[in-house]
């Protein structure tokens, strides 16, 4: 683990970082090339809003994106689903290990936002998507990627338990005739 | 010295950093509040830059040189911020006091009313006297009877303030009745 050395002087006057400016530090350092060394060895210290800052950059690491994907710290894997470049960075099977997690709000990002992952099945990851409990997940997969799922799997969701999926679903299905 | 001549230097594990814009006043927030910082503040706040001033406006720890630089940027928003620094108010003469309250809310005045005796820099006929002179003073002259000891207050304003305060005492036993 690399320790992280911190040198911040205003007029050459040294300003002792505590953990609160160095999340405002993370908050105005450039999200750009040069910076990856940064975020990567933040990831080693102990300061979750610093963590959590990291993972809306784009420029990170492939090592980094592995090591906040393991993190179980509440928001970071969200932050890592709202950041665009990512997504299309992330693999089927991490996305997997993410929808796995059972969270709705991890679930219902990537409903949303399907198109983005380049590198995984997204026909596949619809159709997993459309068995979640939460009608939350399943409506904003069919208001936002409708179109990657099949006849079957529509007419399933024609059956759902929440009037707002059927009715969706049943629209669908119809302007596909 | 103006805001671009403060020196930023910022460098995680040898890596130079050049923070994006804003980055200077929001860093001034987390600067730890404390007297070991009020050389710093001073430099900061000598920038005249609002941000900045709004920032260390309210850190409790800064001494009069910067409280009068503050007070010499006349800036709403500034002063009202200092306004809100309850620690660093108690430092201001009547002057201050004036500049302070001819840009901040009413309920300035009130406040300083209330705890007059701690103004310690100002005389407190004069003071009490500015705080009585200004138009809709009611409010001000009940938190000046019942934010602190008459005793304490000299006798000419006490005559100022006979008919409110025999007013106050009526209200206060008509309510003792009342219950």
């Amino acid at each position: 683990m690399k320790a992280l050395n911190i040198i911040f002087t205003l007029n050459d006057k040294k300003i002792e970082v505590h953990h609160k400016m160095l999340t405002t530090i993370l908050d105005y350092t450039p999200d750009i090339k040069e910076n990856k060394q940064i975020f990567e060895d933040i990831l080693s210290i102990n300061n979750w809003r610093a963590i959590s800052t990291i993972a809306h950059y784009d420029n990170l690491s492939n090592k980094a994106v592995k090591k906040l994907l393991k993190s179980d710290r509440h928001g970071i894997h969200t932050n890592l689903l709202r950041n665009k470049t990512i997504r299309q960075r992330l693999t089927h099977k991490q996305i997997i290990n993410i929808i796995n997690l059972n969270n709705p709000i991890h679930c219902e990002e990537i409903a949303s936002n399907l198109s983005d992952f380049k590198k995984a099945n997204k026909k596949k990851l619809a159709k997993i998507l459309s068995q979640h409990t939460d009608p939350y997940v399943k409506y904003k997969l069919l208001l936002c990627n409708h179109k990657k799922l099949s006849i079957k799997v529509l007419k399933r969701l024609c059956k759902d338990e929440d009037p707002a999926v059927v009715s969706e679903a049943c629209r669908y299905i119809n302007l596909r005739k | 010295m103006k805001k671009n001549d403060i020196k930023i230097k910022l460098n995680i594990n040898g890596i130079e950093i050049n923070p994006e814009d804003g980055f200077l006043a929001s860093v001034v927030q987390n600067i730890e509040d404390d007297k070991k910082n009020r050389k710093l503040f001073n430099m900061l706040a000598s920038s005249m830059d609002a941000d900045l001033l709004t920032t260390i406006a309210y850190k409790r720890s800064i001494g009069k040189k910067t409280i009068e630089i503050i007070l010499a940027s006349k800036n709403r928003y500034v002063l009202t911020e200092l306004a809100g620094n309850k620690k660093a108010i108690k430092k201001l003469d009547l002057n201050g006091i004036k500049i302070l309250t001819e840009y901040c809310n009413h309920w300035v005045f009130e406040y300083i009313a209330k705890h007059i005796t701690k103004f310690k820099q100002c005389n407190l006929e004069e003071l009490a006297n500015y705080l009585i002179e200004q138009e809709n003073n009611e409010n001000i002259k009940y938190a000046l009877i019942t934010g602190c000891n008459l005793q304490y207050l000299p006798k000419r304003i006490i005559h100022k303030l006979k008919k409110d305060i025999l007013l106050i005492k009526k209200i206060k036993k008509d309510l003792g009745k009342l219950k």
